[in-house]
């Protein structure tokens, strides 16, 4: 034993030794590790609700990450996170075409997952799933009834862009591997066929009107057409794949076929990294033999994965439900198919099975997606006569907000309450006016407590976070929801005040005098405040404590000649303004680009806290982007320093780099410096 | 330390050996750095669900494992299927065959080639002499992160091990 352990050292040695020189560079290290941080803030640990958070400790986290220094393009992620009080992401994350944050849900939420992945694949799947994810939006806009022309454009838009994408993905991926090219355009063309279906039947019995029935109908023929391209490009990778030959060849000479990759390990692995061997025809057959077993058994495993899926559904509903009958007789047809696949996968038949697994693995994905459609949007299969769609979508947000459990009057609780009910503009109006005292009673006085202002200050976010939730339902017209998010708001901005008033009242406090807060000109602060801190700040924080006058954050995107300025323009005052964008450039030799914001009232609709804005120029592509004015005033700002920000530049060639503006005086507010 | 820096602290001690493990299993720097980064980002999902981990190194070695195999999932149906055929590991005496042939390779095993033994070595002997070896897993650590019992590792390894004097020895000849 003594000498094995001495030998195995050796051994071990030797292998580390070996491997030694296989590591990350540290450039490569840093960077991941960066982008892990963002990833954490951008899905923090949180707390089960709101109500029941630890104030500290949000606020400590964000100490924490500014402590470790994060930047980059991903910063991005971090302002929205915090900007829009730590719900705007998840907020965002439900937002349709048309509401106010759909356009952060887009570019953010959905954009930022996009940084998080390098291979083909991932990619590939994710551009699928927004795909599918417009659809499902536009399902559900059809579902509220609220599905017209302008609706059908969004959606038709970003649904073309995103099919695109995967289909020059696909066909890119086709030259290198039919196979995976094959499984993806079969899946996505499932995947539509269900959505057609879907959406006329959504259409035909929402549709409000000739227009949305219109919309909804061409929305439809897209898709169908859509599906129609995705098969094409199955069908033709499918030739590539050629079965028809191998199957006599594996038949023949079954060097690596279906019953030898499941057996002796050494052999096989063998057999699969030697090159390709010359078939008398001159074809590589032993990677063309594998090319063949791996799409059958990729195909089998995907019948299986969707088998799964699909049963589980099936598990789920009432056996008198309509759905039942026709889900049940379509898996039992997909429970053939497989069947068929094994029996052909057992006679090294691969193209048989592959195209018997691919049937069954269709028919279960179509019975998943249908039955979760159909829980989404409580449409029956059957032709019944479906339940308001405010019902189904109450259920489906009941999964997947947070509730907060200490509601006062038990607002959750059914109605049963006797408390008369105060109409909802009055809460609104009357948090509003709270949010904005607490606001201007921790702006406009110096001398809190350090604990006060961060403890205030969390609970303005909160209240802000509530308002900003309840917003949206009121665009989905849940009024129940609306109310519970309201109350809550209510609760936060009274012990907000509460606090406030206690602070004042202690004595500590006194009153600060703001010149001129209209203006937004800070000409006496100096360039590179923050550098010289050496740390970032939160802007989205600092600004929600303290900043008395709004903030912008831009990301300026370069692709080409084409360079997009787009961002948000955030406020700290509760009353609501539009923002338009003007992107110009400075100087004739189009190296220089200004972005001019003007501001006005916006009296439709109101989410108080930011408004996305984006404007369009061409110009040369190494053009930089030096200067912003607000209402004609320039504002004092900083582009990150290359240390502290990372260009980003994807596989399109698009260069984004992030700018914001600095919060000099809120950091001082806050004893950051 | 509160969750977020136990966290980091466990990317700071384990990106390396992550990635070098990786790096052998897939023979791909890029793809081995996804692996990695996926690996943290999964645990931080779990993390987010409200679940502890104890001990980060055998958690983390079970991700990286996981998508190491749906990555050869993606890439090599047949090493798959020698990966997880398990049924022709006798269950025997194992202490005599763990670490049994080591005299053979003591002398004979160039750390200058072992990248390249390991290249060649089959998937299902390389994950586990990975983590044995390089990695300095113990079998019981790595029987929690591949999801077999003891006896099974060991008798990998030891497979591994005899592959390796194996094939050593043939390539003197």
């Amino acid at each position: 034993m003594n000498s094995n352990w001495a030998l195995m050292g050796n051994l071990r040695d030797n292998i580390i030794r070996g491997t030694q020189d296989v590591h990350m560079t540290e450039d490569d290290r840093a960077a991941m590790r960066e982008r892990l941080v963002a990833y954490m803030e951008y899905m923090p640990i949180t707390r089960p609700t709101l109500g029941r958070r630890a104030r500290g400790s949000w606020v400590s986290f964000g100490a924490f990450f500014r402590a470790h220094h994060i930047a980059g393009a991903l910063m991005i992620a971090l302002l929205f996170t915090t900007s829009t009080v730590g719900v705007s992401s998840a907020a965002a994350a439900a937002a349709l075409p048309g509401d106010l944050l759909y356009p952060v849900k887009i570019h953010l939420n959905e954009g930022v997952r996009t940084v998080f992945m390098s291979s083909e694949e991932a990619k590939l799947t994710w551009e699928r799933e927004r795909a599918e994810k417009r659809l499902e939006e536009a399902g559900q806009l059809a579902a509220e009834g609220r599905f017209d022309a302008k609706a059908q454009e969004e959606v038709a838009r970003r649904f073309a862009e995103h099919t695109e994408k995967v289909v020059e993905k696909v066909q890119r991926v086709e030259a290198t591997d039919p196979v995976l090219a094959a499984e993806v355009s079969g899946e996505f063309e499932e995947a539509l066929d269900t959505h057609e279906v879907m959406l006329a039947r959504l259409a035909e019995e929402h549709a409000v009107d000739t227009e949305s029935g219109e919309a909804a109908h061409k929305l439809v023929a897209q898709v169908h057409s859509a599906a129609a391209q995705a098969e094409g490009i199955r069908v033709a990778a499918e030739e590539k794949i050629a079965f028809e030959d191998i199957e006599v060849a594996v038949a023949a000479e079954p060097l690596v076929g279906a019953e030898h990759a499941s057996s002796n390990d050494d052999s096989v692995t063998t057999a699969v990294s030697v090159g390709p061997q010359q078939h008398e025809g001159g074809t590589p057959k032993t990677e063309s033999a594998n090319m063949h077993v791996r799409a059958a058994y990729r195909a089998q495993e995907r019948a299986m994965t969707q088998f799964n899926r699909a049963q589980t559904l099936l598990d789920t509903i009432e056996d008198d439900s309509p759905l039942y009958t026709p889900a049940r007789a379509q898996v039992a047809r997909g429970n053939e198919r497989m069947a068929a696949g094994e029996q052909a996968l057992s006679e090294h038949k691969l193209g048989h099975a592959y195209t018997a697994y691919r049937d069954a693995a269709g028919r279960f994905q179509k019975v998943a997606e249908l039955l979760e459609a159909a829980d989404l949007f409580t449409v029956g299969i059957g032709g019944e006569e479906a339940p308001s769609s405010v019902n189904s979508l109450e259920e489906v947000q009941q999964d997947e907000k947070e509730v907060p459990q200490e509601l006062p009057n038990g607002m959750l609780g059914g109605g049963s309450h006797d408390d008369a009910q105060e109409p909802l503009s009055d809460i609104r109006t009357r948090v509003r006016s709270a949010v904005a005292d607490a606001r201007q009673q921790l702006l406009g006085f110096e001398g809190y407590d350090l604990s006060v202002t961060e403890e205030v200050n969390a609970l303005i976010r909160d209240a802000a976070a509530e308002l900003l939730r309840a917003d949206i339902y009121r665009v989905l017209g849940d009024e129940l929801e609306e109310r519970a998010q309201l109350v809550a708001a209510d609760e936060y901005s009274s012990r907000a005040l509460g606090k406030l008033a206690k602070a004042i009242e202690q004595g500590s406090v006194s009153e600060i005098v703001i010149e001129d807060v209209g203006g937004a000109e800070e000409p006496d602060q100096p360039d590179g405040g923050v550098e010289e801190n050496g740390t970032l700040p939160k802007p989205a924080e600092n600004a929600d404590a303290a900043d008395p006058q709004s903030g912008v954050s831009v990301m300026h995107t370069v692709r080409g000649d084409m360079h997009t300025v787009s961002g948000t323009y955030y406020q700290a005052t509760t009353s609501c303004q539009t923002v338009d964008a003007v992107l110009t450039l400075l100087d004739a030799s189009s190296t220089e680009l200004a972005l001019e914001l003007s501001t006005g009232e916006d009296t439709t609709q109101c989410v108080d806290e930011m408004v996305w804005f984006e404007a369009t120029t061409t110009a040369t592509t190494s053009a930089v982007f030096t200067s912003l004015s607000v209402d004609g005033v320039s504002t004092f700002w900083e582009k990150l320093t290359p240390a502290q920000s990372e260009t980003v530049v994807d596989e399109e060639k698009t260069q984004s780099s992030l700018f914001r503006r600095t919060f000099d005086g809120a950091r001082k507010m806050l004893g950051v410096e | 330390m509160n969750q977020e820096e136990t966290f980091l602290a466990a990317f700071d001690e384990y990106a390396d050996s992550l990635y070098r493990h990786a790096y052998f299993r897939v023979s791909d720097a890029e793809k081995a750095k996804d692996l990695v980064s996926e690996t943290f980002t999964k645990t931080w999902d779990y993390l987010v669900k409200g679940k502890t981990v104890d001990d980060f190194r055998p958690f983390l070695y079970r991700a990286l494992n996981r998508l190491i195999i749906d990555e050869y999932r993606k890439k090599k149906v047949d090493s798959l299927d020698a990966l997880l055929d398990d049924s022709n590991v006798p269950t025997g005496v194992f202490s005599e065959l763990v670490e049994g042939s080591l005299e053979e390779l003591e002398l004979a095993l160039d750390a200058r080639r072992v990248p390249e033994l390991l290249e060649l070595m089959p998937e299902s002997y390389r994950e586990v002499v990975l983590m044995r070896y390089m990695d300095g897993l113990l079998p019981a650590e790595i029987a929690t992160v591949v999801g077999e019992p003891v006896n099974n590792v060991s008798v990998r390894i030891h497979r591994g091990v005899q592959w390796l004097a194996d094939y050593v020895k043939k390539r003197e000849i």
